[in-house]
């Protein structure tokens, strides 16, 4: 009986904002058309896909798509890579663009601080093709600025010990400014009476940081490192294809998840392989971000995202 | 409740909007797509030029109508390969140099077309010669018609006019290696400000494995042979590999080869024609270089015209078998190897807009046009359409006869003793992809002289062994012995 209550309840406050849910029809039509169907697609990493006969018409060959990603010699190297590239970069990049966020807020200034928003922002819109050129720029043995600068003539797209380094500047330098404006937005919003309280107790600028703008900031830090999680078995395709101009000598290096299998994927026209490989991708990611929720409800229950 | 009701218009109008299906075509003929890669510039003025001209003269013959669909040709196969995927591509141009054809048959991209050749006009069956044939075919199943051309090419190597000029170099005297290093030599220390040798294509040293050794046999990636033999090896192995690399080393650490060469994104013809570089490796085959290229100068033939098993019919015409018109495909497939008007319109523009024909019946540009303004592909972009046998002979060409020049070409050309042999890699797959990764991460560096072959050789060795590269190699030459056997 109640719940028949509630329903006609709920179907009475959907007669009286009509308008907003027909507003949403069209956005939940594109949700569905482009996010929810595609997915039956996902069947392509379990068969042996056929132009001529498409998805249902090809025939099923178990998990001989998933083998290709771990029977090659190749395996261990770009699991190692995609791993250690990811976890370097949710570290190194949260770090900072927290570290930015607290500058910005600091500057009191409102024309330099929205200057500086902009122009830190810039890169994350820059295009990986671009910024190869920019690297390249960089780089190039003969007209390069930093073999110019130093009188040297390296070849950096011969050397690989110098990528894992240059793959986290560009990375860093990239990403940052997008990932400080999230952080920034969360620190103007911390409840300013606790700044005023902490003031009048005698804290200093670094306590107040420490002990106001940090723990008003863990959600936050704790969403986005939940999601980066989410996607440490993908890669920026771009950044690790595009940016070393696909120097075989720095494959060592160079070789991702995603690298390899668009290698593979454009020898071979294979696209049971790459479902296969997006699939394991999202599993593990969705493994990933299931376990770290998981600890993270038991650490601190509030600040899981579910 | 104007608010509401404006809400309600724009939320069914955004609603309509996603529910209309695509614009349909009010012609009542069936329109053909074909994808043509392009090797020069087109305007799409002049495409939609063309491709009216083409569709007013089909409809009145064939009842069809054709989309041309250029594509640049260094996104070409990505983007054929994406498309294939729908019933986008009709007919289409592919490549099969390396052995994509069996990867398409084995994937079912490609249309089996061995019943409509059956049926075909007699003029086009004899078009193809055994070797064309045999080329388009896997399993005595036909999938495609090769492109009319001459087998494989000789190697050469193109330098800047001026400085050829200024330093009175005799370029066609140039016939070995050891000389063209004299030259560059000599350039090098004229004019250390530029390149003196670059890559002929990206990272790519030379297109002119003519040069280097015998390669793609039995339609695989990953079996080489030195020339004229038919032991297997791997490409690092060979000894016209080491040969070719000895050389680029040696002048990559004098300076003579560009440093930037691994990361080197432009074609070297056109860094010579520009004056930055001096030199650049070329294939070349029946039509002169220098022609093609303004400010440059051909040398002499550095080795000679040899065709590898995946040079004959490295380039072909095809259906795709999602193609939701395979009829009208072939008719389309069928005139562009058999009616000349066609192929000629197709290959060379409007006649005194893009091309005129001179007194001799030669087609060359209207005046005031070159290759650098010609809006249609210019006569350099010919090689990418089917047949270049039933259109007019180029002013620049130095023969008169294009199909007598080029049957004597075939006849002449040195073929790799494996043609004909098909290997079939079609469970090998994961072998293919850990292959190509190995090759492609030494091959350009030690083909540009970046790192020594000596210094790697041992690495590389190791690399193929550990996935299982020799094993393969061995069935693979067991069953190319079988072949030679049988032949």
């Amino acid at each position: 009986m109640k719940k028949q209550a509630k329903s006609k309840t709920s179907w009475k406050n959907v007669f009286r904002h009509w308008e907003l849910y027909a507003m949403m029809i069209p956005g939940l039509i594109y949700l569905i058309v482009n996010n929810y169907i595609p997915m039956a697609g996902l069947v392509v990493a379990f068969k042996n896909y056929n132009y001529k006969e498409g998805i249902w018409g090809s025939a099923w060959c178990g998990l001989k798509n998933f083998k290709f990603l771990f029977s090659t010699r190749d395996a261990g190297l770009m699991i190692r890579n995609t791993l250690g590239y990811n976890l370097v970069f949710i570290v190194t990049g949260t770090v900072f663009a927290i570290v930015v966020a607290i500058v910005l807020n600091e500057i009191r200034a409102s024309l330099p601080k929205k200057i500086y928003q902009v122009f830190i922002l810039i890169p994350y819109l820059i295009s990986m093709v671009v910024v190869s050129y920019i690297a390249f720029a960089f780089l190039s043995t003969d007209a390069g600025f930093i073999n110019k600068t130093m009188g040297t003539r390296t070849n950096w797209y011969m050397t690989q010990k110098y990528w894992p380094f240059i793959f986290v500047i560009i990375n860093l330098w990239k990403s940052f400014g997008y990932n400080s404006i999230i952080y920034y937005a969360t620190v103007i919003g911390i409840d300013s009476s606790l700044y005023e309280a902490a003031v009048v107790d005698g804290a200093s600028r670094w306590q107040r940081i420490w002990h106001v703008t940090l723990p008003g900031l863990r959600p936050t830090i704790i969403t986005m490192t939940l999601l980066a999680v989410g996607r440490v078995f993908y890669s920026d395709f771009g950044l690790f294809y595009q940016v070393p101009q696909n120097s075989g000598l720095l494959y060592d290096v160079t070789t991702t998840i995603d690298v390899y299998v668009y290698k593979g994927l454009m020898l071979l026209n294979d696209v049971g392989r790459s479902a296969a490989a997006g699939f394991f991708q999202s599993i593990c990611g969705f493994i990933l971000v299931l376990t770290a929720n998981m600890v993270v409800n038991k650490v601190d229950k509030d600040n899981a995202l579910f | 409740m104007k608010k509401k009701a404006l809400a309600g218009i724009l939320a069914a109008a955004m609603t309509t909007g996603l529910m209309v299906p695509a614009a349909v075509s009010a012609a009542d003929m069936t329109t053909v797509s074909l994808w043509i890669p392009t090797l020069a510039n087109y305007t799409d003025e002049a495409v939609t030029e063309v491709e009216e001209a083409i569709n007013a003269y089909m409809a009145d013959k064939y009842g069809v109508q054709v989309d041309l669909q250029y594509i640049e040709i260094g996104n070409f196969e990505k983007a054929v390969n994406l498309a294939m995927t729908t019933d986008e591509v009709d007919v289409t141009c592919y490549f099969t140099d390396n052995g994509q054809l069996s990867t398409y048959v084995a994937n079912g991209q490609l249309l089996d077309i061995t019943d409509y050749f059956e049926s075909a006009s007699d003029e086009l069956k004899a078009t193809f010669t055994d070797a064309e044939m045999t080329a388009s075919s896997m399993n005595g199943r036909l999938y495609g018609l090769v492109r009319k051309y001459q087998y494989g090419g000789h190697e050469t190597a193109v330098m800047n006019q001026a400085i050829v000029e200024e330093l009175g170099i005799d370029a066609k005297s140039i016939t070995t290696m050891e000389q063209l290093e004299e030259v560059l030599y000599q350039v090098h220390e004229a004019h250390p400000e530029i390149y003196t040798l670059v890559p002929q294509s990206a990272a790519e040293m030379t297109w002119a494995w003519a040069g280097v050794c015998d390669r793609g046999i039995g339609l695989t990636a990953y079996a080489y042979a030195d020339w004229g033999t038919t032991e297997l090896k791997s490409l690092f192995e060979t000894e016209g590999f080491k040969e070719f690399a000895g050389y680029m080393n040696k002048w990559y650490n004098d300076g003579i080869v560009m440093a930037d060469a691994l990361s080197n994104t432009m074609e070297g013809s056109s860094m010579v024609k520009a004056g930055s570089a001096f030199c650049t490796l070329h294939n070349g085959d029946i039509d002169p270089l220098d022609k093609i290229y303004p400010n440059t100068v051909e040398s002499g033939i550095l080795a000679p015209a040899r065709a590898e098993s995946i040079a004959i019919g490295n380039l072909q015409y095809g259906i795709s078998a999602n193609s939701a018109h395979p009829d009208e495909s072939f008719t389309v497939l069928e005139a562009l190897y058999t009616d000349p008007e066609f192929e000629t319109m197709l290959s060379y523009g409007l006649e005194g807009k893009h091309y005129v024909l001179n007194d001799k019946g030669r087609a060359e540009y209207p005046e005031g046009m070159t290759a650098e303004n010609e809006p249609y592909g210019g006569f350099a972009a010919t090689a990418a359409y089917p047949d270049f046998l039933i259109i007019p002979v180029k002013e620049t060409a130095l023969y008169e006869d294009a199909k007598a020049t080029v049957e004597a070409w075939d006849e002449d050309v040195e073929v790799s003793p494996a043609f004909g042999f098909f290997y079939d890699t079609t469970e090998m797959t994961d072998f293919i992809t850990a292959y190509v990764n190995l090759e492609d991460k030494y091959k350009d560096a030690v083909m540009t002289g970046s790192v020594s072959l000596e210094d790697v050789l041992p690495q590389i060795k190791s690399e193929l062994e550990s996935i299982g590269f020799y094993e393969v190699l061995a069935d693979t030459q067991a069953a190319l012995d079988a072949f030679l056997a049988e032949k």
